[in-house]
């Protein structure tokens, strides 16, 4: 179950950065403090820490997981298990990406009807969304990588804004430093997983990489400056608003931004969630590109068309988000897949590598012994 | 074969012209939208409480029909029925969008001002805004102001915090202070004054979420010096005379008169020896020190000054005079700040926000036992610097 692309479709190597880069920048970076702060408060910037290098290391295992052979999931799923066990994983694994990105979907509409347009229905939104995604991810995987770019010019933006809270900011507010139990810093670890998600979307794409083996180093650093952006701006809501506040403000990075006042525009906030759709965009397009092309791999035929697929995943999140009624519905789904998100990256992704260890000794054994 | 597929085409065209033009009509903006004219923007609301009821009092410019200011008022038991009960009252959809400015009366600010400060946090469309307190009911400052531009208390409030050293609060500082602890809310005091003339009086500090005590404008700067960046304002300042130099004075005086040729007779109006410096830019640090049980709060404040109209019994140019002048000044400046710091910690307020410096400086916080234990026994040490950068153009 060879998978080449041909070389058309590929995309140049330091791509890769751009890719992971805004598939981990997105809705959450709008909402994180509170969650990241519950249980280690002031000190949660060294969770942080420890959640960004732990994902290096399962950015490493990713990469040794997939090779020249079996260069996609789906492949190494085939290895591993067989056929029809490998194909039922992957389809749970395309359900998870489906999740992943219906929870970007469902909870950016629920920014608009929050903070915009309160009387606006989730249905309307929905299809404007669904619409955009369509056209998007019917254009092939190079476009969505053309989309990522925005992804990383527009949160490197947000460090300019950071300017306007730090004249009001308090560096007494960091300290006292370590006061934390190590389960209070782990717990928060756990939280702040969830802004790192993003990046085993390589399992997917990495057949379209030029070069794919010698693209670790642009993952990797994409995860690093991921993780220092991240820091960056918890650091500074943990100066400017105070770790009991923060416990009332459900979206701090919103709630920041309210404090700039420029002479033509009075007030940014509203800019400043509709210029984040462009970096939303990649985190709900690649997943459900990477849906696509999970179907095709297992269905393996030519007479069925990614493009019937597509239209069919976006029907499906349309129809699932107007049956989400209430906001304490959609904090659920953001609860459900954080957790489903952290199981697959802590367990599943390790779980994989060993398997595919395993297998493969066992193939080197058996060649041997004939 | 052919044909089939040339149907299959053309059909496949057709379809997509519609879709798009469905989708057109999708993207011109069914949102829902206002229309400028038939909203009702306010720009400051009053709030009080009257018997045991919450009422609103705004202000509304009308630009369609007139140039004048209307004023609505309404009572009603919580915030939101609040505002739909302004709707009732006004020809148009009042809107808190543009709102600048929220007044709490005398009676609401002392019940307790949670309820309506939680609502705002909630509300979206409210942006930056600020907030003042008055010592007379809202009402009557919104009555006040309707003859007033409409931006007219927000611009007031705007210079006073840039140039005349009224301490900086907005929404940010204000919610941080009531949800953060170990530190209490402070709030601008703005009141009429004699000749009905709206002044800035002060500054009003909080206890928990209730009005506790109202400081005067001069004390209101010195705390705008140790806690805010902008130091811009005026202090200002009597001198007590040197006492070898009373001498000299009347000498001085005597020549003065010569040339003067009795003029002196008459009392000039104001005080010789008071003046006022301005403060341009500088720095505070407030520091803890800690030493078994007793706890000392450092201040140390580092001010740029201009000296304008400095007392004639000072020659600037001499050493002796300038040293003087330098050294009254801070010590003047550092006995009023202490004062000020006795008088807010016997009102147990702490609007400096020393729980917070606490808190960063130990490992347990408790802050109940804070306020009752630790605060009421700390001591305070306050040094000041000044740098006499500039002494006016003229001689």
């Amino acid at each position: 179950m060879k998978n080449i692309v041909k070389e058309q479709f590929l995309v140049s190597t330091f791509f890769t950065f751009y890719l992971v880069h805004s598939s981990q920048i997105g809705i959450g970076i709008l909402s994180f403090q509170r969650e990241v702060s519950k249980n280690a408060q002031q000190d949660a910037w060294l969770s942080v820490i420890i959640a960004g290098i732990s994902i290096h290391i399962l950015i490493w295992l990713i990469y040794q997981t997939l090779d020249e052979k079996h260069n996609d999931l789906v492949a190494v799923h085939d290895f591993c298990f067989g056929q029809v066990i490998g194909n039922i994983l992957s389809i749970l694994v395309l359900f998870y990406f489906l999740l992943s990105a219906f929870a970007v979907f469902r909870t950016y509409i629920q920014i608009i009807q929050v903070w915009v347009f309160p009387t606006i229905k989730t249905w309307q939104l929905a299809l404007v969304l669904g619409v955009m995604i369509y056209y998007i991810v019917s254009g092939g995987f190079r476009i969505l990588t053309g989309f990522s770019v925005w992804g990383v010019i527009i949160p490197a933006f947000l460090l300019l804004l950071l300017y306007f809270p730090l004249r009001y900011m308090n560096p007494r507010l960091l300290m006292p430093v370590f006061n934390h139990t190590v389960k209070d810093i782990l717990l928060s670890t756990k939280a702040s997983v969830l802004l790192f998600v993003g990046f085993e979307w390589i399992y997917m794409y990495y057949p379209f990489i030029k070069g794919a083996k010698k693209s670790q180093k642009w993952a990797h650093l994409a995860n690093g400056i991921s993780t220092v952006l991240y820091l960056i701006v918890l650091v500074v809501s943990f100066m400017y608003i105070n770790q009991d506040t923060l416990q009332h403000a459900t979206w701090a990075t919103l709630f920041m931004t309210k404090i700039i006042e420029l002479p033509f525009i009075e007030r940014f906030e509203y800019i400043f969630i509709f210029i984040w759709i462009l970096v939303i965009i990649p985190t709900l397009c690649i997943p459900i590109w990477a849906c696509t092309r999970i179907l095709k791999r297992i269905t393996n035929s030519s007479h069925f068309k990614p493009k019937i697929s597509l239209a069919f995943f976006i029907i499906v999140m349309i129809v699932a988000a107007t049956f989400i009624e209430n906001f304490v519905e959609v904090d659920k789904l953001g609860k459900f897949i954080s957790n489903a998100g952290f199981y697959f990256l802590y367990i599943y992704i390790p779980f994989i590598f060993l398997m595919k260890l395993f297998r493969h000794q066992l193939t080197k054994m058996l060649s041997k012994a004939q | 074969m052919n044909s089939m597929k040339a149907s299959y085409m053309k059909s496949k065209f057709i379809i997509s012209i519609i879709v798009s033009l469905v989708f057109c009509t999708l993207l011109s903006g069914c949102v829902p939208r206002s229309i400028i004219d038939e909203l009702g923007i306010t720009h400051t609301i009053g709030i009080d409480e009257e018997n045991g009821k919450l009422t609103a009092t705004v202000l509304y410019p009308n630009y369609t029909n007139s140039n004048k200011s209307s004023v609505i008022k309404t009572a009603a038991d919580n915030p939101s029925t609040l505002k739909s009960n302004l709707g009732h009252k006004s020809q148009s959809q009042i809107v808190l969008g543009q709102i600048r400015t929220f007044v709490f009366g005398d009676s609401y600010s002392k019940a307790g001002i949670s309820r309506v400060l939680e609502t705002i946090c909630k509300d979206a469309t409210i942006g930056n805004i600020t907030f003042v307190v008055s010592d007379l009911k809202a009402e009557d400052i919104i009555r006040g102001l309707k003859t007033a531009p409409p931006l007219y208390l927000s611009h007031l409030l705007e210079t006073s915090v840039l140039h005349e050293g009224t301490p900086e609060t907005n929404i940010h500082t204000l919610v941080s202070q009531y949800y953060g602890s170990g530190i209490d809310i402070y709030l601008p005091n703005i009141s009429f004054d004699n000749d009905k003339q709206l002044i800035i009086n002060g500054l009003t500090i909080f206890k928990g979420e209730k009005s506790k005590l109202t400081i005067s404008n001069k004390e209101a700067f010195l705390f705008k010096l140790m806690n805010d960046k902008n130091k811009s304002g005026y202090y200002d300042i009597t001198l007590p005379i040197k006492d070898n130099q009373k001498e000299k004075d009347d000498k001085q005086q005597k020549q003065h008169n010569d040339k003067k040729q009795g003029d002196q007779s008459e009392k000039r109006p104001g005080n010789e020896n008071n003046f006022a410096l301005k403060s341009l830019y500088g720095k505070h640090k407030i520091t803890l020190h800690k030493k078994g049980d007793e706890n000392t709060i450092n201040m140390n404040l580092t001010l740029n000054v201009e000296l304008k109209g400095i007392p004639e019994s000072i020659h600037i140019e001499k050493k002796e005079d300038y040293e003087y002048l330098k050294k009254t000044m801070e010590k003047i400046i550092a006995k009023d700040t202490e004062t000020l710091l006795k008088k807010l910690q016997q009102n147990e307020v702490d609007p400096f926000g020393f729980g917070i410096i606490y808190r960063s400086e130990s490992k347990e916080w408790n802050e109940k036992e804070f306020y009752q234990t630790i605060y009421p026994k700390m001591k305070f040490s306050v040094k000041t610097e000044l740098i006499l950068r500039q002494l006016g153009v003229g001689e």
